[in-house]
């Protein structure tokens, strides 16, 4: 069963997949779903000897083009909806011993160009308003899957945060003119102290706000609303930066560091001019808040939506600066 | 078992469409998608990157 319900006292959608509590999880050592299926008795996902980079239709979506008619009935006050979308999951490597800071340079780059053509194909979806790839990387963060792997979301509406950050991107862009974005690029630039990374076109920074303790954001220097809108320098760039901020962290406590990394960008459905208001980017959230203890979500957090952080952005950033410095 | 071509031109006889072409400091090459089904219909699909060679 998949279906979206309405949260009338929150304004946000509740989407309902039952069928995702027989996804595989934490599957034996010995066979792992994402690599190349070497013997064909024995069938993984990819029905292939070799790949390089590869997406397929997720096995367990919570969101489907076919999506069922909900199992409840739609009303005026209790509304609910098909979970009409997409899920794909991206495999980055056939290579299964790799995590994404070790794919070379060059892997990266072709990432990059996948990313942009999924975000095209999932976008032109009539079910789809917004593409968001994501990474949900080692076990703290549910990840039951150490293959190096992402998944793309094509949902059905744009997900609270990111419209929540649009809301305040057209009010910042209505009170000032300008994008709010590239301002807090400029504050960055101008003061440096929590900036861990920049090359030709893009900034690596820890924000002034950080909700997780080394959350890092990355960014085009000049406003670009979607990764398809980067020029072909910026592909290169991105990829780049991409590459220094995964190794920046596997250096930073001595070993693979788990993350949510997630894109940000415009929707891809047609409510309103975006582009003004949408300026892509990249957030890290890793979970740590040391090399031995975590940040949990709890009551503040999630009761409230009120985040508390443990360690102050300009030293966050300085620690990662100079576990920058460790890459090899 | 899929195929798995290595150049291009048995990558264009196989059916793959051309995704981008990237011009990096090593040289160019394109990225190729390739479109299939799985055995359950879900869909699929593999990009390749193949240099490209300059006459």
């Amino acid at each position: 069963m998949t279906e979206r319900r309405y949260d009338p006292t929150s304004g946000e959608w509740v989407t309902f997949a039952t069928h995702r509590q027989n996804r595989t999880y934490k599957p034996k050592d010995d066979f792992c779903p994402l690599c190349p299926t070497k013997d064909e008795s024995a069938p993984t996902e990819i029905p292939s000897e070799h790949f390089e980079i590869v997406t397929f239709d997720n096995r367990f979506p919570a969101y489907s083009i076919d999506a069922p008619v909900p199992d409840v009935a739609d009303s005026s006050f209790y509304r609910v909806l098909p979970a009409s979308g997409r899920c794909e999951v991206i495999v980055y490597s056939d290579d299964h011993s790799l995590t994404f800071a070790d794919l070379p340079l060059s892997r990266l780059r072709m990432l990059v160009e996948v990313w942009i053509d999924r975000w095209k194909i999932l976008g032109e979806e009539a079910e789809v308003s917004y593409v968001m790839p994501f990474e949900n990387k080692g076990e703290v963060v549910g990840t039951t899957l150490s293959h190096p792997h992402g998944q793309i979301y094509g949902y059905p509406n744009v997900p609270p945060r990111a419209q929540r950050e649009l809301e305040a991107a057209a009010q910042y862009l209505q009170d000032t003119g300008r994008c709010v974005e590239c301002d807090v690029i400029a504050a960055e630039l101008e003061g440096g102290d929590r900036v861990i990374y920049s090359n030709g076109s893009w900034l690596a920074w820890v924000p002034f706000w950080a909700r997780f303790p080394y959350e890092v954001h990355v960014a085009p220097k000049l406003h670009r609303p979607s990764l398809v809108d980067l020029t072909m320098d910026e592909r290169a760039d991105f990829a780049d930066i991409l590459s220094v901020v995964a190794k920046s962290y596997d250096c930073l406590f001595g070993f693979s560091l788990p993350y949510i990394m997630a894109f940000h960008q415009r929707p891809t459905d047609s409510a309103q001019d975006w582009d003004p208001i949408s300026h892509f980017h990249v957030e890290f959230a890793p979970p740590h808040r040391s090399s031995d203890k975590l940040k949990y979500l709890a009551g503040s957090e999630l009761a409230g939506g009120a985040f508390i952080t443990d360690v102050v952005p300009e030293m966050a950033a300085e620690r990662i600066r100079k576990a920058g410095a460790l890459i090899k | 078992m899929t195929k798995n071509p290595t150049n291009a031109t048995d990558a264009f006889d196989y059916g793959d469409e051309v995704v981008v072409r990237v011009h990096t400091s090593d040289g160019t090459s394109i990225l190729l998608r390739h479109v299939d089904a799985m055995a359950d219909a879900r869909r699929i699909t593999f990009y390749r990157q193949v240099k490209v060679e300059i006459a």
